[in-house]
């Protein structure tokens, strides 16, 4: 089992679900999850169940998400919709591609990062990116100012795997504490996986079969936060 | 090295009905560039290459003049915001790109509510009809066979009549949903087919179901092996790269 407060829950469907967020907003609930992140055109249907059911859950949509090469423009203007609906974290998703190229357009939008207001939360992909560059990534992570990283196991079909505990390890020495590392772990990680990914320094994890993998607030002993 | 009947007027002519494209989370400018790049070296006519917005100033900086360019919208989960969406598009008519493809939200389509699939192509084509060549994509692999009509009907209602039927990135194209289309709409629509087309005789089904234009990572390879049916080249010989 998983610590639920290690544990961000991942509702984020390639093959939309509404019924499947829902639940997933329910049963982060239960469990004492405090953060929830959805697609972004999702956020208006967990946001509208948080509130009627009066649940305490953050959401957050990922802008971006799975790809994150859409044009800056175009995730601010869904940022500044999100920022409007949901009580969650902003959180987008930093193509790695263009980043990789140290592109006018991936310094932009790294600049727009910084110049957000409130909490963020940047998604990229960590398996993408050569040792050598993971402290350009760390400081750039840290100088737009995001609270947390999460590392994205991308679209399947892009052969990207996910990030392994070595690696996480190391951007975590880079990382030093300026921002908190998020593992993303699709359906079917296994809990021993995630412990090694804990283990190596990751501070959460983003977890798809969060229902399964972790223990209630009530049967750790542990407030829900 | 070009293959050598790229000059043979039926080989171009086949060519025109592709598209090829480099899209994906971890593609660099870098990728890109090579792809383009060797596309214009192949010499093949192709309809159009396919890139994220970010990169269309290096693909245009390459294919200006020589191959549309083609962005899709959203692509390729669809998840994205509307407001977002039509902002892509706006974004898309101001750089003047040759065709795009707008990747509806696919919890409609999931959910049958087709009032909302139609409101949503309703918008897309209102703002880029007569300016804009858009196929709407129903990643018809996540629906059944009812869901995949319905969704054609909503899109035609919605003044659409291009429909790509899935982004490729890992949801791919069958026969039998080209056949489906094609059986239920006779013509009405302009069926797209992408993801998972590798072989000529994939094309070679879909070209007998009226098909004008497919979506294919194996571009050369397929026009490789149509020359050599024609016989202007020996399987050692290979394609275009």
């Amino acid at each position: 089992m998983i610590p639920h407060k290690s544990i961000i829950a991942a509702s984020l469907h390639l093959e939309p679900n509404r019924a499947a967020i829902l639940r997933d907003i329910h049963r982060a609930a239960a469990r004492g999850i405090r953060h929830v992140v959805v697609n972004e055109n999702m956020v208006a249907l967990a946001m509208a169940e948080v509130q009627s059911a009066n649940l305490d859950v953050s959401v957050s949509g990922i802008v971006g998400y799975p790809i994150g090469q859409w044009m800056w423009p175009a995730k601010k203007v869904a940022l500044d919709e999100l920022s409007q609906i949901q009580n969650g974290p902003l959180a987008v998703m930093h193509g790695v591609g263009p980043w990789l190229d140290s592109t006018d357009q991936s310094a932009a939008e790294l600049k727009g990062i910084a110049d957000l207001n409130g909490a963020v939360w940047v998604m990229t992909s960590l398996s993408a990116i050569p040792e050598e560059r993971l402290k350009a990534l760390a400081d750039d992570v840290a100088h737009c100012g995001a609270e947390v990283l999460i590392l994205s196991n991308g679209v399947a079909a892009s052969g990207l795997p996910l990030p392994d505990a070595k690696q996480i390890s190391a951007l975590a020495q880079h990382a030093g504490g300026r921002f908190a590392l998020a593992s993303m772990a699709p359906a079917g990680t296994p809990a021993e996986t995630i412990a090694t990914w804990l283990k190596a320094g990751a501070d959460t994890v983003l977890c798809t079969d969060f229902w399964d993998l972790s223990a209630s607030a009530s049967d750790t002993g542990k407030e829900s936060s | 090295m070009i293959g050598t009947y790229v000059t043979d007027p039926r080989v171009q002519a086949f060519a025109s009905v592709f598209h090829f494209g480099c899209l994906g989370e971890e593609k660099t400018q870098a990728d890109v560039i090579s792809e383009a790049a060797k596309l214009r070296r192949s010499g093949l006519n192709i309809e159009a290459f396919d890139c994220e917005a970010s990169m269309l100033p290096a693909a245009r900086d390459i294919l200006g003049g020589y191959a549309k360019l083609h962005v899709p919208i959203a692509y390729p989960a669809g998840n994205a915001t509307l407001k977002q969406k039509l902002y892509q598009l706006e974004y898309l008519l101001g750089q003047g790109i040759d065709d795009s493809c707008y990747c509806l939200d696919y919890s409609n389509l999931l959910e049958g509510d087709w009032e909302a699939v139609t409101a949503e192509t309703r918008q897309v084509m209102d703002l880029c009809r007569d300016r804009l060549p858009m196929a709407m994509v129903i990643q018809a692999t996540l629906l059944d066979d009812r869901q995949i009509v319905a969704a054609c009907e909503a899109i035609l209602q919605g003044g659409a009549n291009r429909v790509k039927m899935n982004t490729g990135y890992g949801w791919g194209t069958s026969l039998e949903e080209v056949d489906l289309v094609h059986r239920h709409f006779n013509g009405r629509i302009d069926i797209h087919p992408s993801g998972n087309v590798r072989t000529l005789e994939q094309v070679d089904y879909f070209l007998s179901r009226g098909v004008s234009i497919v979506h294919s990572a194996s571009v050369f390879e397929i026009i490789a092996a149509y020359a050599q049916r024609l016989g202007l080249t020996s399987p050692a010989e290979g394609g275009a790269s």
